[in-house]
C-alpha cells in the first residue's frame, strides 16, 4: 500500500496536450475516483500511473519514490481493465496465479493466496473454469482477484463496471467497496458514471479538458461544486446568472438581472453590482400552489413521472427550471399546465465563483 | 434445386474421377485382369518409395517450420508494431501469390542459376567465388516452396494477432511479466489458432507439390509428386501412379484431419 | 530503434518476395540471351514476342479458357449460393465440404484423376475436359467470395421486400441481385485468375499441340531458355495484377474476409 502522488503530469499526443499538468494525492488506502466526460484525459492519467503511457512532464510518486524510470512490470500495480482482459486460454485459477508466478513465489504459497483471494471475491467454486464460461459479473470478480492477489501498491480500475447491466453494477459497487475495505489498497477508479463515483469514493476528482476541475469528497463536489461544469456534470442543476441588483439579507433573497429580465431567487452571500452565478439542485426545490414570498411563479410545461419522484420542467418567466418532487402524496400530484410557485432554502443556492 | 448444377459438376469432374482413380489403383499395369494389390505392395515394399515419402514429409515440415519462423515476426510487426503500414504490407504480401506459379518458379530459376544475377552480386561482394551451385539442390527447392507458401501463414497469424485484445498484453505486463514472458505465456498461446491454420495451409499443399521440386531441384528434387508425374508421363505406369496418388491423397487427408484436431484444442 | 529493426525485417521479407520477380521482369529488357550480366537495355524480346505466333496462340488459349471458366464458375456459384440458404443443416454441411474439397486436394491429383476419367470413358483429351478441370478447381474461389458477401448481406432486406408485396422474382431482381452483383464480378475475376495461372490441370489434360502460357513457360524451361519467356512472364504478371486490383476494388473488404474470417 502506498500514498500515490501525481505532480504536474502532462501528456501530449503530437500537438495535442491531453493531460495538462495534474496534481493529485491519493492517501494510503483511499479510493479516489477520476470522473469526467469521455476524452477528458482521465484514462490517459490512469495509464500514466500504470506506466503504459510515458509522461511528457511531471512525475508519479508511490510513497515518495519517483516511478518515471520504473517499467510497468516492476511497478507492482493491480489493474482491472474495461474488458477485464482475462487470459482466455487459462483457467480462473491460472489467471489469478499469473502475477504470483511472475514473482517467483513458492507453489504452496501461491495456492494459499489464490484460494484466499477467491474466497474474498466469492469465486472459490469456479477455479477450474475458463473465463468464457463465466458471467460478466463473475469475470469482473476474477479480474479483481487477479489484480489484488499480488498485493499491489496501488489498484487501478478502468471503467471496470461499465460493461455490466444496471442491477449487477449496483451489486458489484457494494461488493467492490467491501473487498477494497478488507484489503485496504490505495485505489484509482476511472469512470464517467457520477453515481458510481459517489457511492464508491473517498475522494472524487472531476476532470475536464485534461485538467482537474475540482477535488473533494463526494459530499463536497456534489453540494459545493466550484464550477458550472462540475455542477452540471455531477447530477442536474438549475443555473441562475446575472448582475445582482438587490440583496435582501433578512428574507434571504437576491435579485439578478440578465438579458431575459430580472429574477428574485432565495440565495445568500451576494453583493450588489457583482455578476453572480448560482446553482440549485432540482431535488432541493419545492413546488406549491399557494403563493409564497420569494417564490418563483411559473407554469408546469412537462412532467416525467418515474415512480419515487416526478421531474417537472417549469417555465418561470422565460427561465426553464428543472424541479424534482417526491411523490409522497397521491392526491396532490402536479399536473401539466398547473400554475405553481417554486421555492427553496436560500442555503441550497450554491454560489459559483465566476 | 439451385445448388444442383454446381454439385453435379463437382460430382462428375471431381468426386467421380477420384473414385475411378481409386479403382484404377487396384489394376495392374502389366495387363493382368481383376483386382490386384501389387501396386500398393510395390510401393510399401521398396525402400526407395518409403524414403521418398519420408523426404516429401521432411520437405513439408522444413518448409512449414521456416515459413513459421519468417511469418510470425512479420505478422507480429504488422499487428502490433507498424500498425500504420499494415495495409500496405498486407497488399504487398498478397500480390506475389496471385502471380503465376510457373512465373514465380521460373524467376527463382534465373535468379539462382550459375552465372545469374545472385551469383554476380555475391561474387562482386566477395562472399562467393566462382559459381553458386545452389540451383538443382534441395536448398533451392525449399527456397522456392517457402516463397510460394509463407504468405498464407502471415495472413492467418496476422488475423489471430489482430483479433487479440491489446489489454491482455497490458494485463500481463502489469502483473509483472517481462516482454518475453508475456509473449510466451499470453501472446503466443492466444495466437495458436492462427498458427495452426497457417501450418495447415502450408504443410498440406506442400505435400502435393511437383512443379517447384522438379524445376528447382532437378534430380535432387524428387518427391512423391514428381514420381507420380513420371509414372503418368515418362513410364506410363498409370495404375501404379494412381496408387501412389492415392497414398499421397491419404497423407493429405490424414494430416488435414490431424492438424484440425490439434486446432480444435485451441478453439474458443 | 525497435521500430527501425521492424522496418528492416519487413524490408528483407519483401526483398525475398519480390527480388526474383523483379529480376525476371528486368531480364525481359536485357539484351543477353542467357539472362547474364552486364545489363543492356533492349526491347527485342518484346518485339520477338509480338511476332511469335506460338506464344500468341498460347496466350489466346489461356485467355479464352480463363474467361469461359470464370463465367461458368460465377453462374454455378451464384445458383449454389442462392439455393444454399434453403438447405437443411445436414445437407448444407455436406455440400459445403464437397464444394470446398478441390481446394484441399492437390491439383496434381485432381488433374490426373481427370486423365484417368478420360481413359475410363474411352475419349480423347479435349478442351472440354480441360475446361471442366479448370471449373472444378476455380469454383471454390468464386464460392468463397459470394459466400462472404451473402453472409454480410442483411437478410431482412429480402424479407422487407417480400413484406412490401414483391414477388420472389422481383425481390431477386431488385434486392438480392444488386446486393451480390459486386461479389459475382469479383468472384469471376478470382476464378479467371486461378484458371489463367493454372499449370497442372492444363498440362495434364491439354490435347496435343494446344498450349497455354504456363505450359509454354514450362516447356521453355524444359527444352532450353527462350528469352521471350521473360517478356511473357512480365505480361502475365501484369494481367494478374490488373485482375487482382479490379477484384480488390470491387470487393474491398470482402476479399480480406475471404482470406480469413477475422478481417475487419
Amino acid at each position: 500500500m502506498s500514498t500515490v502522488v501525481l505532480k504536474g503530469l502532462v501528456k501530449k499526443y503530437g500537438q495535442n496536450t491531453v493531460v495538462k499538468g495534474i496534481d493529485l494525492t491519493a492517501e494510503d488506502g483511499k479510493l479516489v475516483s477520476i470522473l469526467g466526460p469521455s476524452g477528458c484525459g482521465k484514462t490517459t492519467t490512469l495509464r500514466m500511473i500504470a506506466g503504459f503511457e510515458k509522461t511528457d512532464g511531471g512525475e508519479v510518486y508511490f510513497d515518495d519514490k519517483p516511478m518515471g524510470k520504473v517499467p510497468v512490470n516492476k511497478r507492482n500495480i493491480g489493474m482491472v481493465f474495461q474488458s477485464y482482459a482475462l487470459f482466455p486460454h487459462m483457467t480462473v485459477f491460472d489467471n489469478i496465479a499469473y502475477g504470483l508466478c511472475q514473482r517467483k513465489i513458492k507453489p504452496d504459497e501461491i495456492n494459499k493466496r489464490v484460494e484466499e483471494i477467491m474466497k474474498l471475491v466469492h469465486m472459490e467454486e469456479y477455479s477450474k473454469r475458463k473465463p468464457k464460461e463465466l458471467s460478466g459479473g463473475q469475470q469482473q470478480r476474477v479480474a479483481l482477484a487477479r489484480a489484488l492477489v499480488i498485493k499491489p501498491d496501488v489498484l487501478l480500475l478502468d471503467e471496470c463496471l461499465s460493461a455490466l447491466d444496471k442491477k449487477l453494477r449496483v451489486e458489484m459497487q457494494v461488493e467492490l467497496r467491501r473487498i477494497l475495505e478488507e484489503t485496504g489498497v490505495t485505489t484509482f477508479f476511472v469512470t464517467h458514471d457520477q453515481e458510481e463515483a459517489m457511492t464508491l469514493s473517498d475522494k472524487i476528482v472531476v476532470m475536464n479538458n485534461g485538467a482537474i476541475e475540482q477535488v473533494g469528497t463526494p459530499y463536497e463536489v456534489y453540494e459545493k461544486p466550484n464550477s458550472r461544469f462540475v455542477a452540471g456534470f455531477l447530477g442536474k442543476a438549475n443555473f441562475f446568472e446575472g448582475k445582482v441588483t438587490n440583496v435582501n439579507s433578512d428574507e434571504k433573497y437576491v435579485v439578478l438581472e440578465n438579458e431575459k429580465g430580472t429574477v428574485a431567487i432565495p440565495a445568500e452571500k451576494a453583493k450588489i453590482g457583482e455578476n453572480a452565478l448560482y446553482a440549485v439542485r432540482p431535488e432541493k426545490m419545492r413546488i406549491s400552489k399557494e403563493p409564497k414570498t420569494g417564490a418563483l411563479k411559473g407554469t408546469i410545461e412537462h412532467i416525467t413521472y418515474s415512480g419515487n419522484i416526478s421531474t417537472c420542467n417549469i417555465n418561470c418567466g422565460g427561465e426553464s427550471i428543472l424541479c424534482e418532487v417526491t411523490n409522497d402524496m397521491i392526491s396532490e400530484r402536479p399536473q401539466r399546465g398547473d400554475k405553481v410557485f417554486v421555492t427553496w432554502d436560500s442555503a441550497s443556492s450554491v454560489k459559483i465563483e465566476v | 434445386m439451385l445448388t444442383w448444377p454446381a454439385m453435379a459438376v463437382l460430382f462428375v469432374f471431381a468426386i467421380f474421377p477420384l473414385l475411378i482413380m481409386f479403382v484404377d489403383s487396384f489394376k495392374s499395369d502389366s495387363g493382368a485382369a481383376g483386382i490386384v494389390f501389387t501396386n500398393y505392395a510395390r510401393f510399401f515394399s521398396k525402400s526407395t518409395y518409403l524414403k521418398l515419402t519420408g523426404r516429401t514429409v521432411f520437405n513439408s515440415v522444413l518448409v512449414t517450420v521456416i515459413s513459421l519462423l519468417i511469418s510470425y515476426p512479420l505478422a507480429y510487426i504488422m499487428a502490433k508494431k507498424l500498425k500504420g503500414m499494415k495495409n500496405i504490407i498486407m497488399v504487398l504480401i498478397i500480390i506475389p501469390f496471385f502471380t503465376n506459379q510457373l512465373v514465380r518458379v521460373y524467376s527463382w530459376l534465373i535468379f539462382l542459376q550459375d552465372g545469374g544475377i545472385l551469383q554476380s552480386i555475391l561474387n562482386s561482394v566477395g562472399l562467393v567465388h566462382g559459381s553458386l551451385g545452389i540451383l538443382y539442390t534441395k536448398a533451392a527447392v525449399i527456397i522456392g516452396l517457402v516463397h510460394a507458401f509463407f504468405p498464407y501463414m502471415v495472413i492467418t497469424i496476422y488475423m489471430a494477432l489482430e483479433r487479440m485484445d491489446n489489454s491482455l498484453i497490458e494485463a500481463s505486463t502489469c502483473l509483472g511479466a517481462s516482454t518475453f514472458t508475456t509473449f510466451r505465456k499470453v501472446i503466443f498461446p492466444i495466437s495458436m489458432p492462427g498458427v495452426i491454420s497457417g501450418i495447415m495451409i502450408v504443410f498440406v499443399p506442400c505435400l502435393g507439390t511437383f512443379v517447384e521440386p522438379r524445376i528447382l531441384g532437378g534430380v535432387n528434387g524428387t518427391v512423391i509428386g514428381t514420381v507420380i508425374e513420371d509414372q503418368f508421363f515418362e513410364i506410363y505406369g498409370w495404375n501404379f501412379g494412381a496408387a501412389i496418388a492415392f497414398i499421397l491423397l491419404a497423407m493429405v487427408l490424414l494430416s488435414m484431419a490431424a492438424i484440425s484436431k490439434w486446432g480444435k484444442r485451441y478453439e474458443e | 530503434m525497435k521500430k527501425a529493426l521492424s522496418r528492416i525485417y519487413v524490408l528483407l521479407i519483401l526483398l525475398y518476395l519480390y527480388v526474383p520477380i523483379l529480376v525476371l521482369m528486368l531480364m525481359g529488357f536485357n539484351q543477353s540471351r542467357y539472362n547474364s550480366m552486364p545489363f543492356k537495355f533492349s526491347l527485342q524480346w518484346y518485339q520477338a514476342l509480338i511476332k511469335d505466333t506460338k506464344l500468341i496462340m498460347a496466350a489466346r488459349n489461356s485467355f479464352l479458357l480463363a474467361i469461359v471458366t470464370g463465367i461458368i464458375c460465377v453462374i454455378l456459384a451464384t445458383f449454389f449460393i442462392l439455393g444454399h440458404r434453403f438447405l437443411s443443416d445436414k445437407v448444407k454441411g455436406l455440400f459445403d465440404s464437397v464444394s470446398m474439397m478441390p481446394m484441399s486436394i492437390p491439383w496434381l491429383i485432381m488433374g490426373l484423376s481427370l486423365l484417368l476419367l478420360i481413359r475410363a470413358v474411352n475419349l480423347d483429351k479435349s478442351m472440354f475436359f480441360v475446361g471442366a478441370g479448370h471449373v472444378v478447381i476455380s469454383l471454390p474461389y468464386s464460392l468463397l467470395v459470394l459466400k462472404a458477401r451473402m453472409a454480410s448481406m442483411d437478410q431482412s432486406l429480402e424479407e422487407m421486400s417480400a413484406s412490401l408485396g414483391a414477388t420472389p422474382f422481383t425481390t431477386f431482381r431488385r434486392v438480392t441481385l444488386p446486393a451480390i452483383a459486386p461479389a459475382m464480378v469479383a468472384g469471376g475475376f478470382l476464378s479467371f485468375m486461378i484458371s489463367f495461372d493454372n499449370f497442372p490441370i492444363s498440362y495434364f489434360l491439354m490435347p496435343n499441340g494446344v498450349s497455354t502460357l504456363p505450359i509454354e513457360i514450362q516447356s521453355s524451361i524444359k527444352f532450353g531458355f527462350t528469352p521471350e519467356i521473360n517478356a511473357v512472364s512480365t505480361v502475365i504478371i501484369g494481367i494478374s495484377l490488373i485482375c487482382l486490383t479490379v477484384t480488390g476494388i470491387i470487393m474491398g473488404s470482402s476479399l480480406k474476409s475471404m482470406m480469413g474470417k477475422g478481417g475487419k
